[in-house]
């Protein structure tokens, strides 16, 4: 599949094209959980404000989806060597698809298509400057886990449109519900 | 098949031309559409998508400021006076007024870059810029307002030839805090959460550029529940020689920085509209400021080598503003399929209105362009070459070698016969009153607990103020670091002492009773500000930036009006002209009951001054136990507006009145004083009066005081207007015993008046009439303050 075309002669730029979306992979990076969340307790906090309670934690991941001409070992790399601070930080890598049976109640938030993302811009150079030269794409989101309360779609879509994701520039997804 | 299409307008009738208008979201009101339909039938074609689009851009309240350029007839009632009506030529002519009286020499271009310029010392000049972000950072608080401040640091780097950014300033404006989610109306954020995400946006922006943001307020009222003001300003170091830009036909138009996509696709003629329900995503940008500081050293090397002769930023309308503005007194030729694009299938149009950030415009000479390229390619910034400058007046755009657009630059930017505009503006009649049999302690603490007063440590403390080492004096200092700095003195030459002292005023309180006088007392206070860290009254320049609602409403205009004859008049008083400005109007929300809801007239002035020397600079800690205690500047019983009304839900009281015929002359001996080691520390009194001064003192220094109220003014017999009262042109310094008589004299003939002493007692005791009315422990009163504002 051809992935990027040569760039013009008259600067140093090139045009890419939309790479293979068939394969996509998800890395979750997270705080060990022997160690404070403070993102996860301001969310918590603005939570408790909407007068939403019986949440016990929230849990703030960073959640990168890497797609194209990739698999399980460049993932790997890429989210050990790029992505995954080791001392605080621990990381999961799953298929897509395979992750729609989560624990607990989850929000996803992502980046609209168009939107500029600028934190997977900077991934890809860093992707790039590890030396990878295969033809992938990567997008960045926050995964929001919930612990304890009753809840159910309608209090995750409340929570979801008033702090975790505004639908101007973000699509949302609730899992584990 | 062709990218391009012909928009048919020539034989389209005024509805069509409304609806045309309106659907392309162009925001070109009847008579503009006919005026365009007029050109184009002249010529004998229909424009092009691109075509309408530029002139939309160009002719956008946001770029072209039609409200301020427009002639006003402009009628004023005052108090026990008849109706006075004012031909006004413009309100721009009238701020410009100002600055063309004073005439300074040092004032090396304004009003017409893309900053104001003054000079510095005998090789530098600071520029200095403030912008707004409103409605961008409603709609997305984070990266609305973290590209308010990303756009006018490349405001700083398109002034002249380049400055390097070495201050960012941010005001900010929100609804109550406390307010209930049920309270809003769909499509509006909460304030808490918009609060969060603004100041998160400038944080990261600020910090990840290397810049230090050290200056700035935060207000809080209910009228800004539906739009939220965001200002961010940005001041720079250049060199002399490069205060001027000149564009050459032959001149190459190269493109650098980030790439282009949809994003901020009609911002300018989006921030022409009101806030409305339903809003198209591609208004909102979304900040790169990893790109922009690689930019900005690609930049000042470049600069310095002397490789461009022009540049400016594609800020609002992106390339079309920007290869608009540079090609204006020549002509352009642009090939749009040379543009750097973020992904495929972007029509031309979309290309050339695009208002993706982090990108800036240069005019290069050919020989130097491969120069050029090594120092872009060595800060890994991507460039283009877009085009070229040409001698023919008009601008041509190309693409894939099909002609996208082709407009007379004369016609584009002639000045144009704008409406007769109609303004009211009636004052009322004070009704001053003096509440009595009031919990004084209790009104105090409340008073502290403000949020509009209470300490910003939450914000500033999130803020990087020390990079780049040029900081003096600091937001916050003291003791334990937690007393409030008036403005911040920086030190921007590392080998030299001399410094820049930088400071805002804004009270939009003041302004709801009277427009007027709320200019007179923004400028004081912005003044008094600058004169208490030791600035130089006589060295000081402004800048202006008002936020206002509908001004389609009379009595709206009428307001805006009056505020700007309050500028121009207090700026020729004060002897300190305007350099730089920028009007943000239509900051109005429409309910779904069609109900317009406009904020209150909002007027921030900037002010930027030269110290001599930084070791001169002065904080507003006490600094010992034992030193007197003055008050400079005559105290009234001016309540209207205040803090201490506003606590007390009362809507009465005479407006502070800027007195720059006296206050001018106290800054300008207090000036002398500090220079001359006279005082130890020095503060202004604002909002809250006296007694929130003493208190931040107190809190920065440790100490306690003692204050007797009989010596504030002969004038005033009620406690409670002598501590709350919000009189303009004070400031509350300390004077140790061995300077007492030098500093009495030299304030000798204006007032002045030793009120208290300081006390190793962390401890607030007020006197009245022989008596203690009022003993406060600091740690509460610290406590009070610095607890108040919570994320």
């Amino acid at each position: 599949m051809l992935l990027r075309k040569p760039g013009r002669n008259t600067g140093r730029f090139t045009t890419y094209l939309p790479v293979d979306m068939n394969i996509e992979y998800i890395i979750r990076i997270g705080l060990k959980r022997n160690l404070f969340d403070a993102f996860g307790s301001e969310v918590l906090q603005s939570i408790r404000e909407l007068g939403i309670t019986g949440i016990d934690r929230v849990y703030v991941y960073d959640v990168y989806k890497v797609y194209g001409d990739v698999d399980i070992s460049l993932v790997r790399k890429i989210g050990k060597e790029l992505l995954l601070d080791p001392v605080s930080q621990v990381m999961k890598i799953y298929r897509f698809y395979d992750d729609e049976k989560c624990e607990n109640p989850c929000v996803e938030v992502w980046y609209l298509p168009g939107v500029t993302d600028p934190v997977a811009l900077t991934a890809t150079k860093g992707i790039k400057d590890l030396g990878i030269r295969n033809q992938l794409g990567i997008s960045c989101g926050k995964r929001y886990e919930f612990i304890g309360g009753k809840l159910n779609r309608k209090i995750l879509e409340t929570i979801s449109t008033r702090i975790l994701a505004n639908t101007l520039i973000h699509s949302y997804t609730i899992k584990g519900i | 098949m062709s990218r391009v299409q012909n928009i048919k307008i020539c034989s389209a009738d005024d509805k069509t031309l409304v609806r045309i208008s309106r659907e392309g979201l162009l925001s070109l009101s009847i008579e503009e559409m006919r005026r365009i339909k007029k050109y184009f039938v002249d010529i004998g074609r229909e424009p092009t998508d691109l075509e309408l689009e530029m002139i939309a851009q160009t002719w956008s309240e946001h770029c072209f400021h039609k409200t301020f350029k427009s002639k006003i007839k402009y009628t004023e009632v005052l108090a026990d006076s008849n109706p006075t009506t004012y031909e006004i030529s413009s309100l721009f002519s009238l701020i410009r007024e100002a600055t063309d009286t004073l005439n300074k020499k040092w004032c090396m271009s304004v009003f017409k870059d893309n900053a104001g310029i003054i000079e510095f010392d005998r090789n530098n000049c600071i520029c200095f810029k403030v912008e707004t972000h409103n409605h961008p950072s409603a709609l997305e608080p984070y990266g609305g307002a973290g590209t308010g401040i990303g756009g006018v640091i490349r405001d700083i780097l398109g002034a002249g030839l380049g400055a390097k950014p070495i201050l960012n300033t941010d005001v900010f404006c929100f609804g109550p805090l406390d307010i209930s989610h049920d309270e809003l109306p769909d499509g509006v954020f909460h304030p808490r959460r918009l609060f969060k995400g603004v100041v998160s946006g400038v944080r990261d922006y600020g910090n990840r550029m290397g810049i230090p943001t050290a200056n700035g307020a935060i207000l809080f009222d209910a009228g800004y529940l539906y739009n939220i003001l965001v200002y961010c300003g940005t001041l720079g170091i250049m060199p002399k020689w490069a205060v001027r830009k000149k564009v050459k036909p032959g001149h190459l138009i190269v493109l650098i920085g980030n790439r282009t996509g949809r994003d901020g696709i009609h911002g300018a003629t989006f921030s022409s509209a009101s806030l409305e329900k339903d809003i198209p995503t591609s208004v909102v940008q979304i900040g790169n400021p990893i790109i922009e500081k690689k930019m900005l050293d690609a930049l000042i090397t470049a600069r310095d080598r002397k490789l461009y002769s022009a540049i400016t930023d594609c800020g609002a309308g992106g390339l079309s503003s920007a290869v608009g503005e540079l090609s204006q007194e020549c002509g352009a030729v642009v090939n749009l399929e040379n543009v750097p694009l973020k992904y495929p299938d972007l029509k031309p149009w979309e290309i050339w209105v695009s208002e993706s950030q982090e990108r800036m415009v240069l005019a290069v000479p050919p020989e130097n362009f491969n120069e050029l390229k090594k120092i872009l390619e060595s800060e890994d910034v991507e460039y283009a070459c877009i085009g070229n400058f040409t001698s023919t007046k008009k601008i041509e755009i190309y693409h894939e070698k099909e002609l996208a657009g082709e407009l007379k630059l004369d016609w584009l930017f002639q000045k144009t016969q704008l409406p007769v505009l109609t303004a009211y503006f009636e004052e009322k009649k004070p009704v001053d009153i003096v509440p009595e049999n009031i919990d004084l302690e209790e009104v105090f603490l409340q008073l502290l607990s403000d949020p509009v007063i209470a300490s910003k440590q939450l914000v500033v403390r999130q803020y990087d103020h020390e990079v780049q080492a040029h900081t003096i004096i600091k937001p916050m200092l003291g003791v334990d670091g937690l007393g409030p700095s008036d403005a911040v003195v920086l030190a921007p030459v590392y080998s030299r002492y001399q410094g820049i002292v930088v400071s805002c005023g804004i009270n939009p309180w003041y302004g709801m009773i009277d427009p007027y006088h709320m200019a007179g007392c923004c400028i004081d206070e912005a003044l008094r500000n600058i004169v208490s860290c030791g600035g130089d009254p006589d060295r000081t320049a402004l800048l202006d930036n008002f936020c206002w609602g509908n001004c389609n409403d009379p009595v709206e205009l009428g307001k805006l009006t009056r505020c700007v004859r309050g500028c121009r008049d207090f700026a020729l008083k004060y002897n300190t002209p305007f350099i730089s400005g920028k009007d943000s109007l239509n900051n109005f929300f429409t309910k779904q009951d069609s109900t317009i809801v406009s904020i209150p007239g909002t007027l921030l002035i900037s002010a930027v001054s030269v110290i001599k020397d930084v070791r001169k600079s002065m904080s507003s800690d006490f600094k010992s136990a034992g030193n007197l205690i003055f008050i400079l500047g005559e105290t009234k019983k001016e309540l209207g507006g205040s803090r201490f009304f506003h606590i007390l839900n009362l809507e009465a009281g005479s407006v502070p009145q800027a007195k720059p015929e006296i206050s001018l002359q106290v800054m300008r001996k207090l000036h002398t004083a500090i220079s001359q080691n006279l005082v130890r520390a020095c503060h202004d009194c604002s909002e809250g009066g006296l007694i929130v001064a003493i208190s931040e003192m107190m809190i920065g220094g440790g100490y306690g005081a003692e204050i007797n109220l009989e010596k504030v003014s002969s004038e005033i017999d009620a406690p409670v207007v002598a501590l709350f009262s919000e009189s303009q042109g004070r400031f509350i310094v300390e004077v140790d015993e061995a300077s007492i008589d030098r500093f009495e004299k030299l304030f000798k003939g204006l007032p002045c008046s030793c009120i208290g002493k300081i006390i190793p007692d962390f401890r607030l005791k007020i006197f009245s009439g022989g008596s203690q009315i009022l003993d406060v422990d600091g740690e509460q009163i610290k406590q009070r303050w610095c607890g108040a504002l919570q994320w």
